[in-house]
């Protein structure tokens, strides 16, 4: 019996009922079909230089968020900016589980060579300074938005590895286990069925969390010019104008929405990450805990794992 | 007890006080200069970059035989004059008999031809040795060939010689060669092997003969220099001249935080910044004479035909490209030669699509796409590139890469095309002389011997009538090879320091400074 059926509601329910949580959601989804359906229902066009406005002309009826520093659409590249920093976020977030989930499962489970190989690995790599990684292997790489999906992807499994491996660490050595496998149950099967089923509610609450940190990491590789190829647009590459004085003091309407729309991204992310986390959790479920749920929540254990 | 505390803090804040006036508790006139980049060396012929950050301390350690001016005009500095000699081969410089290194002993014409001779020694590891190359009995690279008469000698004690492989007025020599041009202080190199130079104690608190003289170095952070009092054009109107290495785009609002004096070249500013210095209350004036050149790089490997190179030429829209760049700074180019100098190619620009296309059509463009790289402050204009480019049917793709990478990616080949700018020079072969020969085949042309030719008989020509008429023919060349395209000239604005008089702000960008003019004012 699956927790959400225990308590009567289903995790998705209990989130909606979550205020705050759907509040997010709801951003996030209202986020996500305006980058995905103004472009054509507006006829936006992000490539396009518009001379006649000019370069760097203000908010106009034209142009609502004005144009940039070769006259381009700056509503048109915020939105074309969102669909590369959330997809670039989302994608590398869903890399992230697909590879942290099996290893973490394996390094848990079958504990030994499998244990040290696959925690060391994620020792080394979470020991180098994050950004300064990235910046060395999306130079590498080259900038493409499937390059950082790839490489903050690929470099972002060690925390949900690590989420992964201490819940299974618990979770094998549970009853249910040792009977499956005292049946002759096949390591695989075990971990699908048996393990991975109580030890992925963490993960769904930090798959938000490290969606918001890779928009953060896009942003900041596209700010030190090494993230989306030019003339494609990013919330980083836009916010990139305010590194010019007169821009930041002159020029808000070129940095303040893609700021903006970060910020709140990011927040809604959180928020949905906060709100997953209490709909999956059983004590904050269990009216007698509430009141220690409620010390705690803010920074519940679970998912302060990965900030 | 609060007496004694209150006693306590007011000290503690009067020496605060004195600390953040710097050297002026003491009455010292220091000047704060910045810089955006860090020298590599403070020997001038031991730097890997050749860069003009490091040129422009050499300038102040050492001197040169002239200073050159935004307009190509030269004023006497080590040398007090020159005259041609030997039928054109030869420049005979009166050195300044008042002249003297900083340890007191007088510069002679015997230091220049012994520096020269240590430099142009094989077994020497000069970097920059090329600058050489023009001198009788040396090779290609400036090296000294066995047997031969080197072409520097020192006539008498104040009087230089310098024999040239090719006839060369004194004015050619100078614009082209005088800031890679430094005197050594030979007298303390006396009994050194060659092989050894580079790597002398002398080179960490170096002895030379310039405007300014070395105090303490930060090495890649922070060099203090003293005024020369002693210096043959005068003595600078400081005390102490603080170079530091600040971020380039700190550099304006250090300015105008009071925490700079001037910055490297010459103040120079864009127009947006331009209008932030103005309110900050500083002065800005508008440069006089070009300070950049803008090309298209173009790898004729990978782009063999003459006529879509003309095409692409066509394509641009050089008169946006260069208001996105210069902002009404700036005019468009059809040739390299720099506008002002007296040289004209008697070639127009303009903007032809359907010319372009019909041009694309009879050089067999294929439709493949070409690489564009640019450093990621042009990327803009990069991107402007490519919707021109594109209305004509050419297709780009673009590369945001660091200037290290893109010149090392178009000498390799990687690139199709990038975008690169230059300081001009007033010869007529400022540009193309140096990227037209097999050491430096940049733009990767299938045969040289046509631009070899046109540049010798050029640099051979002695008439100005005749040299003119044949830079017009090489220009019409160019234009029919279209091996680079110009893209366009532009001058810079100049903030005006805030605390020092006398700047020459436009030949600050010609790797000089007229430091023995400047008189320090306030803070």
């Amino acid at each position: 019996m699956r927790r959400g059926e225990r308590s009567g509601r289903s995790p998705l329910a209990r989130l909606l009922r979550d205020r705050r949580a759907a509040l997010c959601l709801a951003i996030l989804a209202a986020e996500l079909l305006a980058v995905l359906l103004l472009p054509p229902l507006l006829g936006l066009e992000p490539y396009a230089s518009d001379l006649e406005a000019g370069f760097w002309a203000p908010p106009s009826a034209a142009h609502p968020l004005g144009t940039d520093d070769v006259g381009r659409d700056l509503l048109a590249r915020l939105v074309y900016g969102g669909r590369v920093s959330l997809g670039v976020g989302l994608c590398s977030a869903a890399l992230s589980a697909l590879v942290g989930v099996p290893l973490g499962l394996l390094a848990g489970y079958r504990r030994g060579a499998w244990e040290f190989w696959i925690m060391r690995l994620a020792d080394v790599l979470q020991s180098f300074p994050s950004i300064v990684l990235v910046l060395c292997l999306v130079t590498l790489a080259g900038p493409s938005a499937v390059n950082l999906v790839l490489v903050l992807g690929l470099l972002g499994w060690t925390d949900i590895a690590r989420l992964v491996y201490g819940n299974t660490l618990s979770v094998r050595e549970k009853e249910y286990v040792l009977a499956a496998r005292a049946l002759g149950g096949r390591t695989g099967r075990i971990l699908r069925r048996n393990i991975l089923p109580n030890v992925i509610s963490p993960v769904w609450c930090a798959l938000p969390l490290r969606a918001g940190r890779a928009i953060l990491s896009e942003s900041s590789l596209s700010f030190l010019g090494v993230g989306i190829r030019t003339p494609q647009a990013s919330w980083g590459g836009l916010i990139q104008y305010a590194a010019s004085l007169p821009v930041l003091a002159e020029r808000p309407w070129v940095w303040v929405p893609p700021a903006a729309c970060m910020l709140l991204t990011v927040f809604c992310l959180q928020g949905v990450g906060d709100g997953l986390r209490d709909a999956l959790d059983s004590k904050i479920r269990n009216p007698s805990h509430r009141k220690l749920n409620s010390f705690f929540t803010k920074s519940g254990p679970k998912c302060d794992k990965i900030n | 007890m609060k007496k004694l505390f209150t006693l306590v803090l007011a000290l503690l804040l009067a020496l605060s006080l004195a600390a953040c006036g710097g050297g002026a508790g003491t009455g010292e006139r220091v000047v704060r200069y910045g810089l955006s980049n860090a020298w590599d060396s403070l020997m001038p012929y031991n730097s890997p970059s050749g860069s003009n950050y490091s040129r422009i301390i050499y300038d102040k350690l050492y001197d040169r035989l002239a200073y050159v001016h935004a307009d190509g005009t030269l004023d006497p500095r080590g040398a007090a004059s020159w005259e041609s000699a030997d039928g054109g081969y030869a420049v005979l410089f009166h050195l300044d008999e008042g002249a003297a290194f900083h340890d007191g002993t007088p510069v002679t014409a015997a230091h220049w031809a012994d520096t020269i001779a240590l430099l142009t020694d094989p077994d020497c590891p000069t970097l920059g040795r090329g600058a050489f190359a023009v001198l009788a009995g040396t090779d290609d690279n400036g090296a000294a060939v066995e047997g031969e008469t080197l072409g520097a000698e020192a006539v008498d004690t104040y009087t230089l010689k310098l024999t040239f492989k090719a006839p060369t007025t004194p004015e050619d020599f100078l614009l082209d060669k005088n800031r890679e041009y430094y005197v050594l202080p030979t007298h303390l190199l006396e009994g050194t092997d060659p092989a050894e130079l580079m790597t002398l104690e002398l080179w960490e608190a170096p002895i030379g003969s310039g405007p300014c003289k070395f105090v303490s170095e930060t090495p890649g952070s922070q060099l203090v220099l003293e005024a020369n009092g002693d210096y043959q054009l005068g003595a600078p109107g400081f005390d102490r001249l603080v170079i530091t290495v600040i971020d380039k785009s700190n550099l304006l609002t250090s300015l105008i935080a009071g925490d700079l004096d001037y910055y490297a070249f010459g103040g120079n500013v864009s127009v947006e910044d331009a209008q932030v210095a103005r309110e900050a209350g500083l002065t800005v004036v508008e440069g006089t004479v070009p300070n950049y050149f803008y090309e298209l790089m173009l790898n004729n490997e990978t782009i063999p035909s003459a006529q879509v190179r003309r095409a692409i030429d066509l394509a641009l829209d050089k008169a946006t490209l260069c208001f996105q760049s210069a902002q009404g700074l700036g005019e468009p180019a059809a040739s390299d030669l720099t506008p002002g100098t007296g040289y004209d190619s008697g070639l127009t620009w303009s903007r032809d699509v359907e010319g372009a296309k019909a041009l694309l059509e009879q050089g067999g463009y294929d439709g493949r796409t070409y690489t564009l790289a640019c450093t990621s402050t042009r990327a803009g204009l990069a991107a402007l590139m490519q919707q021109e480019l594109a209305e004509a049917g050419i297709s780009v793709v673009i590369e945001t890469v660091d200037s290290a990478t893109l010149f090392a990616g178009m000498a390799d080949g990687k690139y199709d095309m990038a975008i690169a700018s230059h300081t001009p020079g007033a010869l007529p072969l400022w540009f193309t002389e140096s990227r037209f020969t097999q050491g430096n085949n940049i733009f990767h042309v299938a045969d040289l011997t046509p631009y070899a030719d046109f540049i010798a008989a050029i640099k051979g020509e002695g008439d100005p009538a005749a040299r003119q008429a044949l830079v017009a023919e090489f220009q019409a060349f160019l234009a029919e090879e279209r091996p680079f395209i110009p893209l366009w000239f532009s001058r810079t604005l100049h903030v005006q320091s805030p605390a020092v008089d006398g700047i020459d702000y436009p030949s600050s960008t010609f790797s000089n400074e007229n430091v023995w003019d400047w008189e320090y004012r306030s803070g």
